[in-house]
């Protein structure tokens, strides 16, 4: 039992938090684009944080259930539609066998997610589902839904009480003109003269039309390299911001290479990754550096708003806990 | 140890930085730091990605402050090497060379003013060093092509190169182990099947470890695809002990003429 595609979308794919066990023999991380609406919706559906989603971009797929289930639809702003009716974004919600769900194109930002009680059902690959598109490994096949694919999910449907009081906030960054994002230094920052740096937090940069799940190219007064020394491939971090040869950043993202050799001017603050991730080309961006300490001091705050959502609404499922609902859910499959 | 600097890469990853250049010594150092990290079982590293003169250190700095890190990476610098008395891997890749499988094995020797064979000779002769793996899943940058093979790349990149291509690209040698686009000079192609992804361990190299290509004919690539594809051929994994004074060594240690060896 599970959903079947009757439209796929754009780009539409199998995603979890990433293959990060596999960076040091050169598997791209991949994994969902926006992180923190992902968790929010494995959380809706009293997944694990790490489950597996539909990512889709720009249009969402259509998709008919074939089993009951409880979902939830996260990140970009759609209309998205059951059987018709218009149904509220960061919110549980039941569906029926034969129900249709119809997301539609995304009105702000750039990636939503659509999670359902229970995951999806596809091989792990070194620990992850996540589908890496550039070399068609892992998700649904290794590559985005196409119509008539079949997603299994986990049957019987997980027990979740009161789906209805399970909701979150929307983001409101998506339709910001201008957003500011947090940085802090990148490993070669002091190799940067001061004029470069100054350049590079005192301007705006454009998002350019080459953006994907790789990276994003960045439009801007180019930064000078010029005596930046050449250096060696080093390991890649999500958030980097490389400077090539021809001055425009590019911030390296889900689906990057394990490894590059353009210096590094600074790192995107992990807190700040899923804003810039929903950005659409265009936007425009300026970059705040932050000292490593105040980085990690909003990802800790983050955690804990996320450890407050989890025991809200684990306070409404209080007999069937998620871990235990994950044991039973194991159990079927 | 050799000497390090230490550098944030974000706010999950700090890179451990050593000496600027490409170097069997600096390798081994970052092995054996890594070595070392892995036996501390420090709570909050989530993985470590090693490079030429970098190894990348991943962690949740919800539990393991930066501070704590740092220390615990001192740490392991000045733990005595667990590695020395260990055995090096020299995995072995058998390769059919040119013809069908190795296109541009005439264009390689035309640049080297050789002929095909002695490239052949030559492309076999080292035991080339792995660097790192990136670019692909399980793609190797290997060190240790003898110079006179270095040739550029193509002028046009095939738009498909097939899973066990050998090639050269400058001063570089290396497999492709799944399918790519690529420049590089396809030489000969081997039988095995470098990605495993049902397995724990999907390749049979690491970082640190060596490669050895060994030349075979048409018919016993056919033979070895065969037990590949019927999933009983054995990759042969040599092992050697490292040499007491061979840091200085081109290959860290190891010699041709197998002094110390323990073949498996």
């Amino acid at each position: 039992m599970g959903i079947r595609v009757t439209q796929p979308g754009l780009l539409t794919t199998v995603q979890d938090l990433g293959r990060t066990k596999g960076l040091a023999q050169g598997f791209s991380p991949s994994g969902v684009m926006d992180q923190w609406s992902a968790i929010q919706g494995n959380l809706l559906v009293n997944n694990v944080e790490n489950e597996a989603v539909l990512e889709y971009s720009i249009l969402g797929p259509t998709v008919t259930f074939s089993t009951p289930a409880v979902i939830a639809v996260t990140g970009g702003v759609v209309n998205a539609k059951l059987n018709g009716t218009q149904i509220h974004e960061n919110q549980a919600i039941e569906v029926n066998s034969e129900d249709v769900l119809e997301i539609g194109p995304l009105t702000q930002g750039r990636y939503g997610y659509l999670a359902v009680s229970g995951g999806l059902q596809v091989d792990s690959i070194l620990a992850s589902k996540a589908t890496s598109l550039r070399y068609g490994l892992g998700g649904f096949k290794g590559r985005a839904l196409k119509t008539g694919d079949f997603l299994a999910t986990v049957e019987p449907k997980p027990v979740i009480a009161e789906p209805e009081k399970r909701k979150i906030a929307v983001s409101s960054h998506y339709t910001d003109q201008t957003v500011s994002i947090r940085v802090t230094e990148g490993p070669q920052f002091a190799q940067f003269e001061a004029e470069t740096i100054t350049a590079f937090t005192n301007q705006q940069f454009k998002i350019s039309k080459n953006a994907d799940r790789m990276g994003l190219r960045l439009e801007g007064q180019p930064l000078s390299v010029a005596n930046v020394p050449e250096m060696l491939s080093e390991a890649t971090v999500a958030g980097g911001i490389q400077v090539p040869k021809n001055g425009q950043p590019i911030v390296l993202m889900a689906d990057r290479q394990t490894t590059g050799g353009y210096p590094v001017i600074g790192v995107v603050a992990s807190v700040d990754l899923p804003t810039i991730a929903q950005l659409v080309p265009g936007q425009v961006v300026r970059f705040k550096m932050i000292s490593l300490t105040q980085s990690q001091q909003a990802l800790a705050d983050q955690k804990a708003q996320l450890k407050q959502i989890k025991q809200t609404f684990d306070a409404l499922n209080p007999k069937v806990s998620r871990k235990t609902a994950t044991k039973i859910s194991r159990l079927f499959r | 140890m050799d000497e390090y600097k230490l550098y944030p890469a974000g706010d999950c990853a700090i890179n451990v930085t050593f000496s600027n250049r490409v170097d069997p010594q600096i390798n081994r150092s970052i092995q054996q730091l890594q070595e070392n990290l892995r036996s501390m079982q420090q709570t909050g590293i989530t993985g470590f990605v090693p490079a030429f003169r970098t190894l990348t250190v991943f962690y949740d700095p919800i539990l393991v402050t930066f501070e704590q890190l740092k220390r615990v990476i001192h740490q392991a610098s000045l733990k005595a090497s667990t590695l020395q008395t260990q055995a090096i891997r020299i995995v072995h890749i058998p390769v059919c060379y040119g013809k069908d499988f190795g296109p541009d094995l005439k264009n390689v020797a035309n640049h080297a003013k050789l002929t095909p064979r002695e490239v052949v000779k030559r492309h076999c002769q080292p035991n080339y060093l792995i660097y790192m793996l990136g670019f692909l899943p399980g793609f190797v940058y290997l060190g240790g092509l003898d110079p006179q093979l270095a040739t550029p790349r193509l002028a046009t990149p095939r738009l498909k190169i097939e899973p066990g291509a050998v090639g050269i690209a400058g001063e570089q040698t290396g497999i492709y182990p799944i399918e790519s686009p690529g420049g590089w000079q396809i030489i000969g192609q081997t039988p095995l099947r470098l990605f495993q992804p049902d397995q724990d361990e999907p390749f049979y190299y690491h970082a640190g470890d060596y490669i050895h290509f060994d030349p075979v004919s048409d018919f016993e690539y056919q033979q070895i695809k065969k037990m590949v594809d019927e999933g009983h051929y054995q990759v042969y994994i040599e092992t050697r002990k490292v040499t007491e004074d061979g840091d200085s060594s081109d290959t860290a240690g190891i010699t041709d003429d197998g002094s110390g060896s323990g073949k498996n």
